[in-house]
C-alpha cells in the first residue's frame, strides 16, 4: 500500500512539472517592454497586435525547440507567432532560424532571462495564445506537438474567432 | 576666531572619516542580511525542473535566475511576503514549499491534528473496551 501511495504521488508529481496550470491564465500579459531581435526598438505587446497571437520561447541550445518547429511553422499559418529567444545569442538564433525556418512574425529577445520569470516560464520552449483583449487563455510548456495543435488548439483558436 | 575654525574643520573630518570607517560595516551587515534572506527564502521556493529540491539546493539555470530575481527584490528593499508573493503569481502556490494558511490549504494544515486526534480516540475506546472485556 505504501509503495502505490508512493508510486502514485511520484506520478502525480511527474505531471505537475511537465504541466503546471499557470496562474496566468485568463490575466493580463505581463507589461514589460521587450527588445526586438537585430532591431534597435523596443515594444509592449500589447501595442503590436490587436488580433488573437501566440508567444513562443525558444533558444538555438533547446533541443526540445528544435523539435517542435514543424509545429509553430503549422500554428504561424493560423495566427501571428511572436518568439522571444531566451538566453541566446545573435549567431546562434540566426543559425536556428536559417537551419529549422523562421515561423516568428516577430522575434523579441529576453537576455538575462527575467522576461522568462515575468511569463512564469520554466522549461523552454513555452506557447501561450493570447486573445485580443490581451490575456493569456492558453499556455503549454514543452515541445508542441502536431497533435496538440489539432486536439486543442485550432479549436480555441476558432472559438475566439 | 581661528582656532574655533580650526576646531569646526576637526570636528568635520571626524564626522566624514567615522562616516567612511562605519559605511563598509554597514554594507557588509547589509549584505549578510541580504544573503541570510535570501538563503531563507530560497529554501522555502520549490525548483520546478528538478524532482523535490529547493532552489537553495539546486544549481538549475532556473534555480539561479529564481535567485537572482529574488536578490534583485531584497535590494529594492521589498519583503519577504512580497517576493512570496510575486513568485506565487507566476508559477502558482506549487512554487512555495510550505503552503500558505488559509481556506483552500486548511486541509493540510488540519489533517495531521484531525488523524492524530483520531487515532487517540480509537485506541482509547479499544483499550476501555478490553479492560472492560479483561
Amino acid at each position: 500500500m505504501l509503495i502505490l501511495a508512493i508510486n502514485l504521488n511520484v506520478k502525480k508529481d511527474d505531471k505537475k512539472i511537465d504541466q503546471l496550470k499557470s496562474p496566468l491564465i485568463n490575466q493580463n500579459i505581463p507589461k514589460n517592454p521587450i527588445r526586438l531581435f537585430q532591431k534597435n526598438e523596443i515594444v509592449e505587446l500589447k501595442n503590436v497586435y490587436d488580433e488573437l497571437y501566440a508567444i513562443n520561447f525558444f533558444a538555438s541550445w533547446c533541443l526540445p525547440c528544435k523539435i517542435e518547429a514543424p509545429a509553430i511553422k503549422l500554428l504561424s499559418k493560423k495566427i501571428p507567432v511572436f518568439g522571444i529567444a531566451f538566453k541566446d545569442e545573435e549567431k546562434n538564433i540566426l543559425d536556428f532560424l536559417k537551419t529549422f525556418g523562421n515561423p516568428y512574425d516577430k522575434i523579441g529577445i529576453d537576455k538575462n532571462g527575467f522576461l522568462g520569470i515575468e511569463w512564469g516560464v520554466y522549461g523552454i520552449p513555452e506557447t501561450f495564445i493570447i486573445n485580443k483583449k490581451d490575456q493569456i487563455i492558453y499556455k503549454y510548456t514543452g515541445p508542441l506537438e502536431v497533435d496538440e495543435l489539432e486536439k486543442n488548439i485550432y479549436e480555441l483558436i476558432k472559438n475566439e474567432r | 576666531m581661528k582656532d574655533k575654525k580650526n576646531f569646526k574643520l576637526l570636528i568635520l573630518f571626524c564626522l566624514i572619516f567615522s562616516i567612511s570607517l562605519t559605511y563598509p560595516k554597514i554594507s557588509k551587515g547589509n549584505e549578510q542580511t541580504t544573503e541570510k534572506r535570501l538563503n531563507e527564502i530560497s529554501n522555502n521556493v520549490r525548483c520546478l525542473v528538478c524532482r523535490n529540491q529547493s532552489i537553495y539546493d539546486s544549481n538549475s539555470d532556473f534555480a539561479n535566475d529564481i535567485k537572482k530575481i529574488i536578490i534583485i527584490h531584497l535590494k529594492d528593499n521589498k519583503s519577504d511576503e512580497f517576493i512570496y508573493k510575486f513568485l506565487k503569481s507566476k508559477y502558482g502556490e506549487y512554487i512555495l514549499f510550505k503552503p500558505p494558511f488559509q481556506i483552500n490549504t486548511l486541509i493540510l494544515w488540519i489533517l495531521p491534528f484531525i488523524l492524530i486526534i483520531s487515532g487517540l480516540i480509537f485506541f482509547t475506546f479499544k483499550f476501555l473496551k478490553f479492560r472492560k472485556n479483561d
